[in-house]
């Protein structure tokens, strides 16, 4: 560690290399100097002092190899490369080193073999010392970053080796091997990155991580640093992190469609495969390609780039160019499919131990600090307000619905009109639509979108609630990110799926940040139907914080269900 | 490119090497006069001889200055300026001693049509401009160019930042050959002798050109790869020349200048030994002799199969690869000493390069200009 004898040797480094290049100026300003200089190195070796304790050095169980890694949340998860667990994916253990010396049983979580990302979790402590992401997108080209990790294994103690340079480069890309180990938006560094280094952090001046070092451009003279080396960004990584903790194989997204760079017209299409993402978005080839998620497409690498950084299943906002008439095109990425050895099976107890964690999140949004304990009953009336009030079966809006939900009765859900007389009377139980009872008394069976969200309800008020031990937690599987189809698109869910209604999947979005739960997507899997939800307006409902307003965008129709009564009882 | 004024501090920190400028949001002046001054270009490959590089611009109305490399013997040369415009560049001069070439950049579509006007660095050469001839050993310098050709279309070129360490002379070979150009450097302690980043830039903190980064070159007397910069001073001597009187005639210029030729071809290679070593898969080998050519150097001098390559021209080596560098690292006529083991033996041989006439490349013509 460093002396004070060290830090005064520095000192007068700095202060004769002033003299000599301040001789013309005024005393005074050469102390003011002296005092900038002084406090620069000061802060840069706070800094590398706070960092250091969160990186670690990565080997195999037979502590063989040599990689880098970061833990970013205080529970030992952490950040490496791809390329440096994936000889460790047959039994998903390894060991870190870090810099108090000692060496601790690592886990492989979930991998992400495009995006050279893989997160681990350490064991062996109660609490470790981490550093937070930071936000990429916020660097410029000039800015000091900071490269820590073990090059060349040199370490013999797990302390990290420290090199310092400058962002010189932004949206980078650099191709993968087939579909794996893409750098897609990368930063360049020139701060020194060797063998060794891969999986380390680049570390922005807040002392946060920004990226991920695991790429070098080498010359012909040997594999090593020549002053350009490359970063995945914070940024991308974040998109991936809830997959990435629960264990999943991560994939990144595509548009199944190629373009080509076409000087004076821009980019355009120059292939779509039939039947997938792109195609069935209704792109032609040769419509140009305008803007990709609001960001503009200047060129292929660009397009290749900003691609790059979604993962699979995200929705995205395309403006297309087709014969002179711009229009926006939202739409889901298809998966590109990585190129693995043998299949990534997901283990369970992984998953279900961030089920645990969202749902537990999710209940303290709900309940505050005290235990989950659900109301047997909950009974509440809606004003619902349809988006296109001309639309058939819908004559008086805004109407009145009340629902019932209880423990083991079936849910009841009522229309009442305007003028109060009684309308459709719905009669639901558990995870399966029973039937629907109108005024006169006839029965129907449900449409499968009805069910669809009646089970939804059903799970989200009788499930989700629950005490957490008393869940059938195999019923749930957390399958990773996800994000509001609606807004500024720029926050992150993580889903919880489960299956609803006799043919139905509902997969639960809850924001990355607050933890709420603010989004619902129901799929029928043999019908096709995709109805979507979105909660918002979360208040004080009968004690519980929760969504006021229902959101529904279904297949033909789109209303809004306002929360204007209720009765909750146990 | 927005950025944050400048604070007082990273004006002071500007005087002190001990701080880097990049750690208290000084090198942004530097960043932001260098990118939209340097272009990408695209033209003749071969062998190891990248087909991309850099150049600067120097005109509003597109004179570009570069290095002289087998890149600019293309027949069409291309330049992407920073905005992403792609440009066709014709060679206005170019001068062998001092390895620099200046190109003019015209539309792709009519050379007739005027372009620009375009960002670039004002030489400054007549004046005594103390701006460059005030770059001390330990100044900050950063240095831009397309490196490995990471930047595309409208991409910043790439960058690296270091110090500025002394002027010497260049004392050095690209490959095998000497480099013709001897005269002063600027030696820094970025890394520059990359693919694609020669021709570019080399400014001061205050982003001011002091520099144009030379070609790839192995200084001799360390035998590593050198990095360095043209001086400013010897930059102004060639624009000096290149004008020559005759600065209202371009084509001119092209005219007595162009030269198809490629003087820097990989012709002359070092002479076969003879000796034959096999490599598998990725695992280290030990250099055993697997094949001797008959009437080789190596068959001549005795090297015989199953011997073990302990050591070439003096130094140890472990395996295969070590073998081969070493071997592809040597001038042309440079005999051949081995150290083998055979069985318990020691044996130290020396393989001559073989007296029958060999295929020589032509000797490049005196420098131009």
């Amino acid at each position: 560690m460093r002396t004070p004898a060290s830090r005064n040797a520095g000192a007068t480094f700095a202060l004769l290399i002033l003299c000599a290049s301040t001789s013309t100026r005024a005393d005074g300003s050469r102390d003011r100097d002296l005092a900038l200089v002084q406090k620069a190195e000061e802060r840069r070796v706070e800094l590398i002092d706070r960092v250091t304790p969160s990186v670690v050095c990565i080997y195999d169980k037979r502590e063989r190899g040599g990689g880098s890694g970061v833990i970013i949340e205080p529970d030992g998860y952490g950040l490496t490369n791809y390329h440096v667990v994936a000889g460790m994916l047959k039994t998903r253990t390894g060991l870190a080193g870090l810099p108090d010396g000692r060496l601790y049983d690592l886990e492989v979580l979930g991998i992400d073999p495009t995006g050279d990302i893989a997160m681990f979790r350490l064991t062996g402590r109660d609490r470790f010392p981490y550093v937070p992401l930071g936000d990429s997108d916020a660097l410029e080209v000039g800015d000091p970053v900071y490269v820590l990790g073990n090059p060349f294994s040199l370490s013999d103690d797990y302390t990290p080796t420290v090199t310092i340079g400058m962002v010189t480069g932004l949206h980078r890309y650099q191709w993968g091997l087939g579909n794996n180990l893409v750098y897609s938006d990368c930063i360049q560094t020139d701060a020194a990155i060797n063998p060794g280094n891969s999986g380390g952090p680049l570390i922005n001046a807040r002392g946060e991580v920004v990226g991920i070092n695991g790429r070098i451009s080498v010359n012909t003279r040997g594999r090593y640093n020549v002053g350009l080396g490359y970063a995945i960004s914070a940024n991308q990584i974040r998109r991936f992190v809830p997959a990435l903790r629960a264990g999943l194989l991560a994939k990144h997204g595509t548009l199944n469609a190629t373009v080509d760079y076409v000087e004076g017209t821009g980019t355009v299409f120059s292939d779509t495969l039939p039947g997938l993402c792109a195609d069935r978005a209704g792109i032609a080839v040769g419509d140009r390609l305008v803007s990709f998620d609001r960001r503009t497409i200047n060129s292929r690498n660009e397009f290749a780039s900003v691609l790059g950084t979604y993962p699979a299943n995200w929705p995205v906002r395309l403006a297309v160019e087709h014969n002179g008439v711009t229009r926006d095109l939202d739409l889901r990425l298809d998966p590109l499919e990585p190129n693995l050895r043998r299949p990534f099976e997901v283990a369970i107890e992984v998953n279900q131990r961030e089920i645990r964690r969202v749902l537990r999140r999710f209940q303290r949004t709900v309940y505050g600090d005290r235990r989950p304990n659900p109301p047997t009953v909950w009974k509440w009336a809606v004003r619902r307000a349809y988006a296109d009030p001309g639309a058939a079966d819908k004559t008086k809006p805004p109407q009145r619905f009340e629902v019932t939900l209880t423990g083991d009765e079936p849910a009841v859900m009522r229309r009442v009109f305007d003028d109060g007389a009684h309308g459709n009377t719905i009669e639901f139980n558990t995870h399966t639509a029973v039937r629907r009872t109108s005024a006169d008394g006839a029965t129907f069976d449900l449409t499968t979108d009805e069910a669809l969200i009646l089970a939804a309800l059903y799970t989200m008020h009788t499930e989700l609630t629950a005490p957490i031990e008393d869940l059938d937690l195999a019923r749930f599987m957390h399958v990773g990110s996800d994000r509001l189809l609606r807004g500024d698109g720029t926050r992150s869910l993580e889903v919880l799926a489960t299956r609803v209604a006799e043919d139905g999947q509902a997969r639960f979005g809850f924001d990355t940040e607050t933890g709420r739960l603010v989004q619902a997507q129901l799929v029928g899997d043999r019908s096709g139907v995709s109805v979507s939800l979105r909660f918002t307006d979360h208040r004080d409902v009968g004690g519980l914080i929760w969504p006021a307003t229902i959101e529904v965008d279904g297949p033909g129709y789109a209303y809004r269900d306002a929360l204007s009564d209720w009765e909750l009882s146990q | 490119m927005k950025r944050p004024p400048l604070t007082s501090m990273a004006a002071a920190l500007g005087f002190a090497a001990i701080v880097s400028p990049a750690h208290s949001g000084g090198f942004g002046p530097a960043v932001d006069a260098v990118l939209p001054r340097v272009v990408k270009l695209y033209g003749l490959g071969a062998g190891l001889e990248a087909g991309y590089g850099s150049g600067v611009i120097l005109s509003a109305d597109g004179v570009v200055l570069t290095v002289y490399s087998l890149l600019i013997d293309a027949r069409r040369i291309r330049a992407v300026t920073s905005d992403g415009t792609t440009y066709s560049a014709n060679v206005l001069y170019r001068d062998y001693a001092r390895q620099l070439a200046l190109l003019r950049l015209v539309s792709p579509v009519d050379e007739s049509e005027p372009v620009g006007p375009f960002p670039f660095f004002d030489m400054r050469c007549d004046g005594a401009d103390a701006g460059f001839a005030g770059l001390r050993p330990g100044d900050w310098i950063v240095a831009a160019g397309n490196a490995f050709k990471v930047a595309d279309g409208a991409e910043p070129v790439s960058l690296v930042h270091g110090i500025f360490s002394g002027r010497t002379r260049l004392d050095a070979r690209r490959r095998v050959k000497d480099f013709p150009y001897t005269g002063d450097v600027l030696v820094i302690d970025a890394i520059t002798s990359n693919p694609g980043a020669p021709g570019g830039a080399l400014v001061d903190l205050d982003g001011d050109f002091v520099g144009l980064i030379g070609r790839e070159v192995t200084a001799n007397l360390t035998h590593t790869h050198f990095n360095y910069g043209i001086p400013h001073d010897v930059l102004c001597e060639f624009m000096a020349e290149s004008s020559g009187g005759a600065e209202a005639d371009p084509l001119h210029l092209a005219g007595l200048n162009l030269r198809r030729r490629t003087p820097d071809a990989d012709a002359d290679k070092p002479f076969d030994t003879g000796v034959r070593l096999t490599k598998a898969g990725y695992r280290t080998v030990l250099p055993f002799v697997t094949r001797v050519q008959r009437d080789s150097p190596a068959d001549r001098a005795g090297v015989r199969k199953d011997d073990l390559i302990l050591a070439v021209n003096g130094k140890n080596i472990k395996d295969v690869d070590e073998y081969d560098e070493r071997m592809n690292d040597r001038a042309p006529d440079e005999p051949v000493i081995l150290v083998i083991r055979r069985g318990r033996r020691i044996l130290t041989v020396q393989l001559e390069k073989p007296a029958e006439p060999v295929e020589t490349a032509n000797d490049p013509p005196d420098g131009e200009g």
